[in-house]
C-alpha cells in the first residue's frame, strides 16, 4: 500500500513516468500474484502478465484513489482468470461456487505450518484448501487490502454476504489448523 | 454472541465476530481471543508478508511494455489531434487535382481547346492533335517533354507530375493568348489554371513561379527553377496543403503502429532509452525510431 504518495505516483505514471509506474507495480504485483496463485493455480504468472498489459493499456484513462486502483487491478485480474479458466476448461470456470464448501480441504502438510513463521507459500496452500469463494474473499480483504464493500462489488455479492463468507473461511481455517494440531 | 464455526465440524467452537473482523483488518488479536485463532493470525500475517524475490521478477518485461504503451499513447494523441485537419487537407487536395485533370482532359479529348492548348494536351496526355504530330513537335512552343528535366515531362497522365506539367504548359498557352485573355475564363482547361493560381489575376505571378516553358528553356533553368513540389502544393489549397502533406506521413505511421502493436502482446525487449518521446514531434526520423522500438 502506497498511501499519501499515491495520487502523485499515479499522475506521474499516467504521464509516462517509468519510475512512477515501477513503484505502482512493485507495490501491487506481489499481492496480485498471491491472489492468482490461489484463484488461478498454474497460470498465476500468465494471468498477472495479461492483467498488467490491460492495466497499462487503460492507465491513462483511470481515475480514482488507491482503493479504486487496487479494485481495478484485481477486477481485471479476476476477469482474466475467468477467461483463462474458460480457455483451459479448468476449475476456475466457476470460481465462486460456494456449494463446493462441503468438499474436504486438500491435505496440508502439518510440518509446513507448524513452524513459528509459516511461509507465504504455505499460507497460500492453506487458503487454497478453503472453498473457492471463501479463499477469494479472504485474499481480497487481506492480500489485496480491499474493504468489504469493494470486495462485494468485485465478486458481485452483497457486503453482508462477503462478511459472512470471510468469517466462515477464517473459522474453517482455524478448524483446519486445529485439526492438524497446529498451535502457537 | 457465539456463532457455530464451520458447518457441522467437530471443532466447532464459538469464535467472536469481533476477532474475525480484527483478523481481516490486520489488527492484533486481543489477549482474551480464542487461542485457536492464533495460528490463523499467523497465516494471515504470512499472506501479508514482504514480497519474496520471485514476486518482483517480471519487472523489466512489464516496464518494457509500459514504454511501448507510453509511446503508442503519445502517437495516438497526436494523430487524433491531427486527423481532422489531415483528412480535410487530403480530401481538398485530391478533389482539386482531380477536377483539374478532368477539366483538362475533357477539353482536350473533345478537341475543344484553343490550338496551342490542344497541342500541349496532345503531347501530355495523348489527346487528339490539333494539327499533325510533326507540327506539335515543331511547334513554336517548346514542349517540355523534349527536355527530361522539364516539369511534367516525366509524369504519366493524371499523376501529380503530369498535372503539374500540364499547369506549366497551360501557363505557356496563357502567355501565348495573352492578347485576348477574355477567352481564358471560358475555357475549361484554363479553369484549372485559374483554380491553381487562385484567380485570373494571379495567373501571371503563379506562372512565373512554376517556370513555364514559354521562355527559351536552356537545360538548367527547369532544374533550377522551383522543382515539382512547391507548385504542386500550391495547386489545390495553398493554405491547408502544406499541413496535409507533412502530417499525412506522421499520422499514417502512428496509426499503423498503434494497431499492429497489441497483437504482438508479448514483452518485447526494451530497446533504446526511455527518452526521446519528446523528440517525436518531428515528421520523418522519429517515426522510424518508433517503428523500431515497437517492433516485437
Amino acid at each position: 500500500v502506497i498511501g499519501a504518495d499515491f495520487p502523485a505516483l499515479l499522475a506521474a505514471a499516467q504521464q509516462g513516468s517509468e519510475a512512477a509506474f515501477s513503484q505502482l507495480w512493485r507495490d501491487a504485483n506481489p499481492a496480485l500474484l498471491r491472489y492468482l496463485r490461489v484463484t488461478a493455480p498454474g497460470a498465476a504468472e500468465d494471468v498477472a502478465a495479461e492483467t498488467w498489459v490491460q492495466v497499462i493499456r487503460g492507465l491513462a484513462r483511470f481515475r480514482g484513489d488507491e482503493q479504486a486502483w487496487r479494485a481495478w487491478l484485481f477486477t481485471t485480474a479476476r476477469r482474466r482468470t475467468i477467461d483463462e479458466g474458460r480457455r483451459r476448461s479448468r476449475r476456475q470456470e466457476a470460481p465462486l461456487d460456494e456449494e463446493n464448501a462441503g468438499q474436504l480441504p486438500a491435505a496440508v502438510d502439518t510440518a509446513d505450518v507448524a513452524i513459528e513463521r509459516i511461509s507465504t507459500q504455505a499460507a497460500l496452500e492453506l487458503l487454497a484448501a478453503l472453498p473457492p469463494l471463501q479463499a477469494e474473499v479472504i485474499l481480497l480483504r487481506v492480500v489485496a487490502g480491499l474493504d468489504t464493500e469493494t470486495v462485494a462489488a468485485l465478486v458481485d455479492r452483497s457486503p453482508g454476504a462477503v462478511r459472512v463468507t470471510a468469517h466462515r473461511g477464517l473459522r474453517r481455517l482455524a478448524d483446519i489448523l486445529t485439526r492438524r494440531g497446529v498451535t502457537l | 454472541m457465539p456463532i457455530c464455526a464451520g458447518r457441522g465440524q467437530e471443532e466447532s467452537a464459538p469464535v467472536p465476530e469481533i476477532d474475525l473482523t480484527a483478523l481481516l483488518a490486520g489488527a492484533e488479536l486481543l489477549p482474551d481471543s480464542p487461542a485457536r485463532l492464533r495460528p490463523v493470525a499467523e497465516v494471515l500475517a504470512a499472506l501479508r508478508a514482504e514480497p519474496a524475490g520471485d514476486e518482483l521478477a517480471g519487472e523489466q518485461a512489464v516496464l518494457s511494455r509500459f514504454r511501448q504503451q507510453a509511446g503508442v499513447s503519445v502517437l495516438q494523441r497526436r494523430s487524433r489531434r491531427r486527423r481532422p485537419v489531415m483528412l480535410i487537407a487530403t480530401l481538398a487536395a485530391t478533389a482539386a487535382a482531380t477536377l483539374a485533370v478532368i477539366g483538362l482532359s475533357l477539353g482536350a479529348y473533345t478537341d475543344g481547346l484553343p490550338g496551342p492548348m490542344q497541342r500541349i494536351a496532345h503531347d501530355a496526355i495523348g489527346a487528339p492533335a490539333a494539327g499533325t504530330e510533326q507540327s506539335v513537335r515543331a511547334s513554336p512552343i517548346p514542349v517540355p517533354s523534349s527536355t527530361p528535366a522539364g516539369p511534367g515531362g516525366a509524369g504519366p497522365p493524371g499523376s501529380p507530375r503530369g498535372a503539374m506539367g500540364m499547369l506549366s504548359q497551360l501557363c505557356a498557352s496563357y502567355e501565348s493568348l495573352h492578347g485576348h485573355a477574355g477567352g481564358v475564363g471560358r475555357s475549361a482547361a484554363f479553369h484549372a489554371l485559374i483554380a491553381a493560381a487562385g484567380g485570373v489575376g494571379k495567373i501571371p505571378a503563379f506562372c512565373a513561379r512554376i517556370s513555364h516553358p514559354g521562355a527559351p528553356p536552356p537545360a538548367v533553368p527547369p532544374r533550377h527553377a522551383p522543382p515539382p513540389h512547391p507548385p504542386h502544393k500550391k495547386e489545390p489549397h495553398p493554405n491547408a496543403n502544406g499541413n496535409g502533406d507533412s502530417q499525412g506521413g506522421g499520422g499514417g505511421n502512428s496509426q499503423g503502429n498503434s494497431q499492429g502493436n497489441p497483437l504482438g502482446a508479448g514483452n518485447g525487449n526494451s530497446q533504446g532509452n526511455g527518452k526521446g518521446n519528446e523528440n517525436a514531434q518531428g515528421h520523418g526520423v522519429p517515426d522510424s525510431r518508433w517503428v523500431r522500438r515497437l517492433a516485437p
